[in-house]
């Protein structure tokens, strides 16, 4: 018998299980008699103790049929038993384990059958209560695959209004303007009791049985506070259907809470519901429920335990999605972060505030989609203390704010492990921090929740936050059943469509708010309705590259001499240009498809700021501008290190640290830092400007002398001297701290934005503030670059490396053992190398006086490099060698000429870099010989130059989530 | 490399594209081979191994071009008409790199049955290409050579240039 029909047998019970009608013991024979095919399967295939609980479930299951015994807890023990059984089948984990109930376990015995279950202890019978009412809680999920989707979405769609009725009703009652209404009261809840087993909401329908109960048997006044309760409960269970809110609390805790005197307000333990359910196996090894504590003692603060997921496989997954996921996770996160600062900014920000559980609440559906348990964890317990924010139950500051901004950041590193992790075994390794945050959110939303009571706008997060298909049925009807369909800003306006639609009142005020101040804060401007589709970046590279293709093949045919020769026709000529034209607007949308706004770079620095301004005590206002500015998505990635540096540094020393010297200079207390991009001539500038003290001229001329840059009575430009503070040297913080402060990681800042071949400049005014404006080029991929010809080969130089072009005498050249030249340039001797000799290239010319010299520089040292001439100087798409030629020495990667034919590009760094190795270390100036000569043979060697890093704009291994938002 | 040379693969049936070199005749499987060029213009790149010839520009791709002449140390020929640059997938490490072999001349697409396959011979020590070797495809009235085309482009040569390139 194969494991398999086992399984299925056993879904198929469990099935029929949890569909019988209570009032029908028929349902129950056919159970007993499926139950008996699975225990005789199960003892075929060898599994005598499961056979054993099946046995044993099934006579339970006849004797419910025949009348005898409680058909509610029958039916909880049958799905426990079930589920353990499944549990036992799936991970091979051992049956004592997998909890199952203590009637079934034990050897079949036949007289047992519905008698109602003997107890060895009363701690026994806590626990089984607990386990099966937990694991009896159907998810929203299995509920909503079982009942027919309109049935449901018009079944909650009353709740939520007459759930309202309910609590208007009881408030009435509680301050006497009502005596109320028992018979409304007892109706409402017997018809949902009557409702809520119709659909198969087993744990809703036995609380609302255990109300009227309570309700009948004790005064109404009495009751009053235990029903507002359970009228939150039953809330918090219809959102869950409806596919927003959070988890409810076990039904047994509420359970337990309706046989309490209502003496003081009970404070329950915060019980969390394992997801065990019916869902097939997650593999972690989930948590047990705690169990409610019913003391009237102020309980000890709880421990959240956080699911382990050390042995989690993301790999077991199907990685595409959870790739999904992350990219998915990431944009997310980011767009929180900007609407928290927002809302930090301005409390009312309901729009943001909706945003960021909008966001928490999509990851969790997704992560608990692919079994991240953790994360939907968190992202739970961070959505939970949204939700109340959102319901004005608590406020969004101090603690509370800070508690999300680490859940995000939290969160953040969660999904950064899985996105290691899957470049790796895909294991992923714990967080330790995880369990003391879950701690602490819980504690914040249990803190808060007894004064629950805000009404009015719970009907709006209903429908709101809908991803399931019952109640979002038309705007969103993909969405749910495909899971991840990635097209995540389009869901943007889906789901911001139904909010104005219920309602209008508490969102209406929402978009006039920011209009006014909205403008220039990250974050906060209503979520654009603008349409976008994730594509593959390495699909849209190829796209690119294909189109450069086009572009080149379309130059080759209208250059070609042939079209010249043959004469063309005017309509030739015509459809040429036409063509032409085409090609050039393609090449621009090309082009244009990997920009990106810097605005999720310029969120991070807001966040920053915050962080930074909180932990020293500084008020600083920080003002955004130009962050739909868009860069090449390879500059956006990387521009965020140096303004990290900038920034910090801003707030760090710019900023004065007593407010004091701040009023004196007659500056408002506050501190401004500003952040700009805007576009420049074919460039863009980042700025970061600041109020501040403003760099101290004085103590960095001293520090310089004092180093032996400069000497005693030289007086430096302020530009040239502020950029002192790039040096390497003048980096450390030692050494910093002692001038003014500025200038920690500064050579960090220059090395990264000049490997985005842009430049860095400062100006500043004492008292006044700084400014450091950045130059980048629009995109990596594309350098203006000269090209040389030696012999027959043509190179590239990029221009941004080169000084000058000479043509020297031979006067200026100076041989060293016959073998090392060197070149008089501006008062100093530069090594000369031969591009013909260090490239093995024939025919080139050898006479230094014929030929051409261009001086290249690279982080301040010189060389000149000779060549044949100089043809031209161009826009050039820089491609990687791939690969197998990445590193070649000298070469920095290739490009596509007009011919179609590849030129290489010089790596100018590493030449450079070689030929000042041995000068540095030793002074006497035949070493330079050496030095020529210890470039060719370091080449020939290869171990000196370093790896050509992938400059490729469109390269493929920069280890970035592969995937652009156009 | 050691371990994965004493490891004897030997070729499976299947199709196979196959070339020429000098009076010989080598066959590639088919699901390696991307698309067969003419010659094009090659970009020399300095300082590389001497078998390999340069870069070329593959509709906007810029790819390696390795002489398999060169590389099995058979005597150069100038270009003719019917040197081909076959572009082919190669497993590298952990990844698919895609470079050009030259050839002489590409021939035709062969099936190689089970049957017709012979383990590869054995040439004793100094001749380390026949590493490379997986089978000798018997056919009527030819004998093709079949080749390990990752194992040809992963050779301890090519392993050390990569070294090299950091």
């Amino acid at each position: 018998m194969s494991n398999s029909t086992v399984l299925e047998l056993l879904d198929q019970v469990a099935e029929s299980v949890v569909f019988i009608d209570r009032e029908k013991p028929e349902g129950f024979a056919a159970v007993a008699k499926d139950l008996n095919e699975l225990a005789t399967q199960l003892g075929e295939s060898g599994r005598e103790t499961e056979a054993a609980i099946s046995v044993n479930a099934a006579n339970l299951a006849a004797g419910l049929a025949a009348g005898m015994g409680n058909p509610v807890q029958g039916i909880q023990v049958l799905t426990a038993g079930l589920d353990a059984l499944r549990a036992s089948l799936d991970q091979e984990c051992r049956l004592e384990d997998a909890g199952v109930p203590n009637e079934l376990s034990g050897e079949p015995v036949a007289d047992e059958a519905g008698g109602v279950p003997s107890f060895a202890d009363a701690e026994a019978i806590t626990e089984a209560v607990e386990s099966i009412v937990v694991t009896n809680t159907p998810s929203a999920n299995d509920v909503l695959s079982m009942v027919d989707e309109s049935i449901m979405s018009e079944f909650l769609a009353r709740q939520t209004d007459t759930l309202e009725e309910v609590e208007k009703e009881l408030l009435n009652i509680e301050d006497g303007s009502s005596t109320g209404d028992l018979t409304y009261l007892l109706r409402f809840f017997h018809t949902l009791k009557g409702e809520s087993s119709l659909l198969g909401i087993g744990h809703v329908a036995d609380l609302c049985h255990a109300t009227e109960d309570m309700m009948q048997n004790e005064p109404l006044v009495d009751c009053v506070e235990r029903l507002l309760e359970v009228k939150d409960w039953l809330m918090t269970v219809v959102r869950q259907y409806a596919g927003g809110g959070g988890e409810p609390a076990p039904v047994a805790t509420i359970m337990a809470r309706l046989h309490d005197k209502p003496v003081k307000a009970v404070k329950t333990g915060k019980t969390e519901q394992t997801e065990q359910s019916v869902a097939p196996a997650a593999p972690a090894p989930v948590q047990p429920a705690t169990k409610p504590v019913v003391e009237l003692e102020p309980e000890p603060p709880v421990t959240y335990e956080v699911v382990t997921y050390a042995g989690h496989n993301v790999l077991d997954s199907d990685t595409d999605l959870v790739h999904d996921f992350v990219a998915e996770a990431v944009e997310h996160l980011d767009a929180s972060e900007g609407h928290l600062l927002a809302i930090e900014k301005d409390p009312h920000q309901t729009e943001a505030l909706n945003a960021v559980f909008r966001a928490f609440h999509t990851i969790k559906g997704l992560a608990g989609f692919i079994e991240l348990e953790h994360i939907k964890d968190l992202a739970h317990k961070a959505e939970n203390l949204l939700d109340m924010a959102r319901r004005a139950e608590l406020d969004l500051v101090g603690n509370n704010m800070d508690l999300v901004f680490e859940s995000v950041d939290m969160m953040k590193r969660l999904v950064e492990a899985i996105a290691t992790a899957l470049g790796g075994d895909g294991r992923l390794t714990e967080e330790d921090r995880l369990p003391s945050l879950m701690t602490r959110l819980v504690a914040a939303t249990d803190q808060k929740r007894p004064a629950a009571m805000a009404p009015a706008t719970l009907p709006a997060v209903t429908v709101e936050t809908t991803s399931q298909p019952s109640a979002a049925a038309p705007a969103t009807p993909k969405k749910a059943g495909a899971g991840f369909i990635p097209l995540s800003n389009m869901k943007k306006p889906a789901a911001a469509a139904p909010v104005a639609k219920a309602a209008p009142a508490p969102v209406a005020s929402a978009p006039a708010a920011p209009a006014d101040e909205g403008e220039k804060r990250a974050g906060n401007a209503p979520a654009k309705m603008r349409e976008a589709m994730r594509v593959d970046a390495e699909r849209l590279d190829h796209l690119i590259e294909t189109i450069g293709e086009l572009v080149i093949a379309e130059s080759m045919v209208s250059q070609s001499p042939e079209m010249k020769k043959a004469g063309m026709s005017v309509k030739l000529a015509k459809d040429l240009d036409h063509l032409d034209k085409i090609c050039r607007e393609l090449q621009e949308i090309g082009m244009s498809l990997r920009m990106v706004p810097v605005r999720p770079v310029f969120q991070k620095m807001a966040r920053l700021v915050r962080d930074l301004s909180k932990k020293q005590d500084r008020d600083v206002e920080f003002i955004v501008s130009g962050e739909d500015t868009e860069l090449d998505k390879n500059v956006v990635d990387k521009i965020g290190d140096p303004l990290v540096h900038m920034v910090r540094n801003a707030v760090d020393h710019g900023i004065e640290a007593n407010v004091a010297d701040r009023v004196k200079l007659g500056k408002p207390e506050q501190g401004r830092i500003e952040l700009r991009a805007f576009h420049k001539g074919g460039n863009i500038c980042i700025e970061i400007e600041d109020d501040g003290k403003g760099l101290d001229r004085e103590a960095i001329l001293a520090k310089a002398i004092s180093r032996g840059m400069l000497r005693e009575g030289d007086n430096p430009s302020d530009r040239d001297l502020f950029m002192l503070i790039f040096e390497p040297g003048f980096s450390t913080a030692k050494q910093v701290t002692d001038i003014s402060g500025r200038g920690v990681g500064m050579d960090v800042v220059r090395r990264n934005i000049e490997e985005l071949r842009g430049t860095v400049d400062i100006t500043s005014a004492p008292g006044k503030g700084s400014t450091f404006s950045i130059k980048l080029p629009l995109t990596l991929a594309i350098i203006e670059g000269m090209v040389i010809r030696v012999g027959e080969e043509h190179y590239i130089i990029p221009t941004l490396s080169v000084v000058r072009l000479i043509r020297p005498q031979s006067r200026e050249i100076t041989h060293v053992f016959d073998r090392g030249e060197m070149l008089a340039f501006e008062g100093s001797h530069l090594p000369l190398f031969r591009l013909a000799s260090l490239f093995d290239v024939d025919a080139a010319k050898t006479r230094p006086e014929d030929a051409m010299v261009v001086i290249v520089e690279d982080e301040g040292r010189k060389v000149g490099l000779m060549a044949d001439e100089l043809l031209g100087q161009q826009s050039i798409v820089i491609k990687s060698l791939g690969e197998t030629m990445q590193g070649t020495d000298g070469v920095a990667g290739g490009a596509i000429m007009s011919n179609g034919n590849v030129a290489l590009i010089l790596d100018i760094a590493g030449i450079v870099r070689v030929a000042h190795q041995v000068d540095t270390t030793t002074h006497c100036l035949a070493s330079r010989a050496t030095a020529a000569a210890s470039l060719d043979h370091d080449i020939s060697t290869a171990g000196t130059l370093p790896a050509f890093d992938d400059v490729d704009g469109a390269g493929d291994s920069d280890g970035l989530p592969r995937s652009l938002t156009v | 490399m050691a371990t994965e040379s004493t490891i004897n693969r030997t070729a499976q049936a299947g199709k196979f594209l196959s070339f020429i070199l000098g009076d010989e005749e080598y066959g590639l499987e088919i699901l390696k081979v991307q698309e067969i060029n003419g010659m094009m213009g090659i970009t020399r790149v300095p300082r590389t191994p001497d078998y390999v010839r340069g870069v070329i520009n593959l509709r906007g791709r810029v790819i390696p071009i390795v002489s398999l002449r060169k590389k099995f140390k058979m005597a150069s020929v100038p270009d003719t008409e019917k040197t081909c640059i076959i572009v082919v997938q190669v497993r590298y490490v952990d990844r698919e790199i895609t470079m050009g072999i030259i050839v002489d001349e590409v021939s035709e697409v062969l099936n190689i049955g089970d049957g017709q396959i012979e383990p590869p011979p054995s040439f004793g020590g100094g001749m380390e290409e026949a590493d490379f070797i997986t089978g000798m495809g018997k056919l009527e009235n030819k004998v093709v050579i079949l080749l390990d085309i990752d194992r040809v482009m992963n050779g301890t040569e090519m392993e050390a240039v990569l070294q090299a390139a950091g």
